[in-house]
């Protein structure tokens, strides 16, 4: 089932300036990830995982070379492309959250989908469903302040994936979690892209976490040190 | 995004931070207010000199006189030309003119039983005293066939006095009751004067001429309110007795009376008085009208328009810089935030709308509340400041209000102000829009 290709990557390079120094964070990269595939970008701090995972969603332009998602060419795109780009075919879920503290839950996941110009009603519905899924039904108003850490990280689960995007990245989704919190989070989110037939890409430096992928790349330095085919996750 | 969604989280956010929100309005409602204040003092000053105009006479009539040449320094090229008949049917065809009268003045004593009272003598042309705004007070204007018929000027009555008393050094009102009284009018202006003695000087004999008033001017117009009006054709066969009486020299007379002395151009609109004042200027004669007091005071109220509206400008400026400062601090509250809604998709351009409307809605507010602000501010003065427009010179005769804001400068006010806070929300919102999402998202 998997054939397609959907994320191509082909020679990408980047270079920070940093005074006069030269940093190379992305070394020449190239990869594919198909069409409902789970990846896992694995690699210590500093190794430029999530330089490759902001390339991917057209959050960094890179130095050189190309980024083609669903036949786009990522790295030509303006700005007003990548907002409508991000807006239709991209979730994001953050180590960090990144929910927007003054507004509750519901308004939370809602938010991406006022952009798209989803009128209210439909789009409260759609927000309180994905809550309800996630497991946060009752507390679709509560604030982010008002939750716990694991609680905060479904919303922002809900988020990514409220707008049923084709693509869903996750950096460091569980770093700021516990190891029980960290398990549950895990099969939320990679339940919710089976269900939907969405491509995960997981950006990670926490080897309990990579056997969630159907594809684990070890980055090390810029490169890919190594591709693992998870056996055991197999075809589910 | 759609803007019901704008809207509503725009407003969202201004009440998010209500004290600066708050604060900001209130810079912005100073300067409105500021503006609308003291441009409306200048409407009313505008107001007050029409008012005062007006009562000096009718704004759309122009008076036409002979011009003499030889006074110019010009030389005997300039015309000198003739005020006659034919110029009257010549000014009446000037477009725009709807009524034209000969005026013919002379003047004399009415005598009322001991009183007496010196006047000018007008003469009309009956049949268009009401073209020309003569506002009747009491019985009726002229009417042509009225003969010794008369109209008096609305304040003649306070112009009788008894001569024979004022003179023994007493002063008493005149009791006269200008529409039943019995009166004549004559030429002898030593008439009700004691007679010095010796005196042996030997007077013309004038003759007394029996007149009827059918009525009495409105009072309140310094034009019309000192001296007579009568039939011109009677008050010209009155100067023809009284020359013969003082047995002037014909010929030099009748000279002079190739012409008329003055004429009473109407003209329909007070927007063409100017080009009509102009055509007969150009045909060789002197004309003038109030207009060219008023175009004098509209000079003038504009300046001083411009000055007030300057000083209210100044504090509209520093409320538009109050905006910017508090959009832009803003911005930089709400990095994090701008950051997540650019990574969950959102525009550019909603990024920027989002802004703008913020920085408009803080001016309308402004400018709204401001608006409200003025007109208590207007009323105030106009309430408080009539003792004190007293005091400086203005007739309590006539409700004069030192403060008038007309309707346009409402909307124009909150446009104004909107305007304000769009152009003062502009650099913030490119910033805004102009923030990388990345490093956005990344500040705490």
């Amino acid at each position: 089932m998997l054939l397609e290709d959907l994320i191509v990557l082909n020679k990408v390079r980047k270079v920070y300036r940093m005074g006069d120094e030269k940093i190379v964070a992305l070394n020449d990269i190239s990869l594919s990830i198909k069409k409902g595939e789970f990846v896992c970008l694995l690699g210590p701090s500093g190794s430029g995982k999530s330089t490759l995972l902001n390339m991917m969603a057209g959050l960094e332009k890179p130095t050189r070379g190309e980024i083609i998602i669903g036949n786009k060419h990522i790295e030509k795109m303006n700005e007003k492309q990548l907002a409508q780009f991000r807006q239709l075919n991209i979730g994001f879920v953050f180590q960090s959250f990144n929910l927007i503290p003054t507004l509750t839950a519901l308004e939370n996941v809602s938010l991406g989908l006022t952009f798209r110009g989803i009128p209210k009603r439909k789009r409260e519905k759609m927000a309180k469903e994905m809550l309800e899924a996630v497991g946060l039904g009752d507390r679709l108003r509560h604030k982010p302040s008002e939750m716990s850490g694991g609680q905060q990280q479904r919303v922002s689960i809900a988020r990514a994936f409220v707008g049923n995007p084709k693509i869903v990245f996750a950096d460091e989704p569980t770093g700021n979690l516990d190891t029980k919190t960290t398990m549950e989070v895990m099969d939320l989110i990679t339940s919710m892209a089976r269900e939907n037939k969405q491509t995960l890409v997981i950006v990670t430096h926490d080897v309990e976490i990579a056997p969630y992928g159907h594809r684990i790349f070890y980055i090390r330095d810029g490169s890919i040190e190594k591709i693992v085919e998870n056996k055991m996750k197999g075809d589910t | 995004m759609n803007s019901i969604d704008l809207i509503r989280m725009g407003i969202k956010n201004l009440w998010r931070r209500k004290l600066r929100t708050f604060l900001t309005v209130l810079g912005v409602i100073i300067g409105t207010s500021s503006i609308i204040v003291m441009l409306s003092l200048g409407f009313g000053m505008q107001e007050a000199f029409q008012n005062q105009l007006s009562r000096m006479g009718s704004l759309t009539i122009i008076n036409v006189h002979r011009r003499y040449g030889g006074y110019d320094g010009m030389g005997s090229s300039s015309q000198e030309a003739l005020l006659d008949d034919k110029a009257l049917a010549k000014f009446k065809k000037i477009p725009h003119v709807r009524a034209v009268t000969p005026i013919v003045e002379t003047y004399g004593v009415i005598i009322n039983g001991r009183y007496t009272a010196h006047t000018s003598l007008k003469g009309i042309d009956p049949s268009v005293m009401e073209e020309f705004d003569f506002k009747i007070g009491e019985g009726r204007l002229l009417e042509p066939g009225d003969d010794f018929g008369v109209v008096f000027g609305g304040g003649m009555k306070y112009n009788f006095y008894d001569e024979q008393a004022m003179a023994r050094g007493r002063y008493e009102e005149a009791k006269v009751d200008l529409m039943k009284d019995r009166m004549f009018f004559t030429f002898d202006t030593s008439q009700g004067m004691p007679t010095m003695p010796g005196e042996n000087i030997e007077r013309p004999r004038y003759t007394d001429y029996k007149i009827k008033t059918v009525g009495i001017l409105e009072e309140g117009n310094y034009e019309t309110d000192w001296g007579i009006y009568a039939p011109i054709s009677t008050v010209e066969r009155m100067i023809k007795e009284k020359e013969r009486a003082e047995g002037n020299n014909r010929n030099q007379r009748a000279s002079a009376r190739q012409g008329y002395e003055r004429v009473m151009v109407k003209v329909d609109d007070i927007d063409h008085v100017q080009d009509v004042q102009q055509r007969i200027k150009d045909e060789g004669y002197d004309a003038y009208s109030l207009n060219d007091y008023l175009d004098e005071m509209k000079r003038f109220s504009k300046i001083a328009q411009a000055l007030l509206g300057g000083i209210g400008a100044v504090s509209l400026l520093v409320a538009a810089i109050g905006i910017t400062n508090t959009m832009v601090m803003s911005i930089y509250e709400r990095t994090k935030e701008i950051g997540i809604m650019k990574v969950i998709g959102a525009s550019l351009r909603d990024i920027k709308r989002l802004f703008l409307f913020e920085s408009a809605m803080i001016g309308l507010l402004g400018g709204s509340l401001g608006v409200i602000f003025s007109f208590g501010l207007s009323f105030a003065i106009n309430k408080f400041g009539a003792n004190f427009g007293g005091y400086i010179g203005f007739d309590g005769g006539v409700e004069t209000k030192i403060s008038i804001i007309p309707v346009w400068l409402i909307f124009a006010a909150m446009g104004f102000s909107a305007l304000i806070g769009i152009i003062s929300g502009y650099y913030p919102a490119r910033r805004a829009m102009k923030l990388s999402a990345l490093d956005a998202i990344r500040t705490e």
